[in-house]
């Protein structure tokens, strides 16, 4: 992780209320944007799995905060070519407070990326979903990428096929994936 | 009844676009009788996922109760990945 600056997009996601967004050219305010920036990834990789995974992380981040982002709406998307890095954050509502509409037992962030990423479960129950995260880690695990996903204190990490979960020290206000590929 | 899936487009994504393409095939393909099969084509798509996938197969689920849906894949590794994990949690 050469060029990409985690540290700045960590601190952009770190902070409870920000004015702008961490980079106007990489922020795709709608699904559409989101959309045409997928289309290029397939034209850069031509990896049709890939470009799943990046699209169901993405559009996740529609699904479950349109209408309801905390400041910047949309995702910040950005792919680092050179390093095989895929950076995906939205300053959204975040999983714990999403899930928990439908399992207010949830207690920990932790809990709620496990249970986001192991369970057919959704936010917006009643209709069917809840595959896409499921998706994302088989996907990452079967082709031996690596994803740190983080929301609030949660952490997802999957290193070398197995996915292990974490309650972090600082919190993260919305969703951000850091996939290498 | 075969339903070509990539006249839906190459980069079957989002789930809003899935909803689109079902309400478009109720529209304009399906008929109003269920046959007994359907088989969904995915030759020629480019990108599925299954948010997309879940979108319109549930639409057409509920819209053909009694079909049995075949699904036809590809050596498309997205669209592989996706049947699999609709076959799984259905």
């Amino acid at each position: 992780m050469k060029n990409f600056k985690e540290n700045e997009l960590l601190s952009w996601v770190r902070r409870p209320e920000v004015d702008a967004a961490l980079d106007i050219d990489f922020q795709c305010s709608s699904r559409d944007s989101f959309q045409a920036r997928l289309d290029n990834l397939f034209k850069e990789t031509n990896d049709p799995l890939l470009v799943a995974v990046v699209g169901e992380i993405g559009n996740n981040s529609f699904d479950h905060n349109l209408g309801n982002w905390r400041d910047i709406p949309g995702v910040y998307f950005k792919h680092e070519g050179k390093e095989r890095l895929l950076i995906i954050a939205d300053r959204g509502q975040g999983v714990k407070k999403t899930l928990s509409r439908i399992i207010p037992e949830i207690k920990t962030d932790k809990e709620a990326v496990e249970i986001a990423f192991t369970r057919t479960i959704s936010g917006r129950s009643p209709e069917q979903r809840g595959n896409g995260l499921k998706f994302v880690a088989a996907a990452v695990k079967d082709n031996d990428w690596e994803l740190d996903f983080r929301s609030g204190n949660g952490l997802v990490s999957i290193r070398n096929g197995t996915m292990s979960f974490d309650q972090g020290d600082q919190a993260v206000y919305g969703c951000v994936a850091l996939l290498k590929y | 009844m075969k339903i070509e899936m990539k006249k839906f487009g190459k980069m079957l994504i989002s789930r809003p676009a899935g909803k689109e393409a079902f309400a478009a095939a109720k529209a304009y393909v399906l008929s109003g009788e269920a046959p007994a099969e359907i088989v969904l084509d995915f030759a020629g798509v480019d990108v599925l996922s299954p948010s997309w996938a879940d979108e319109f197969i549930s639409g057409l689920k509920e819209y053909y109760k009694t079909a049995k849906i075949v699904y036809l894949s590809t050596d498309n590794q997205s669209v592989k990945a996706t049947l699999a994990i609709l076959v799984k949690s259905s």
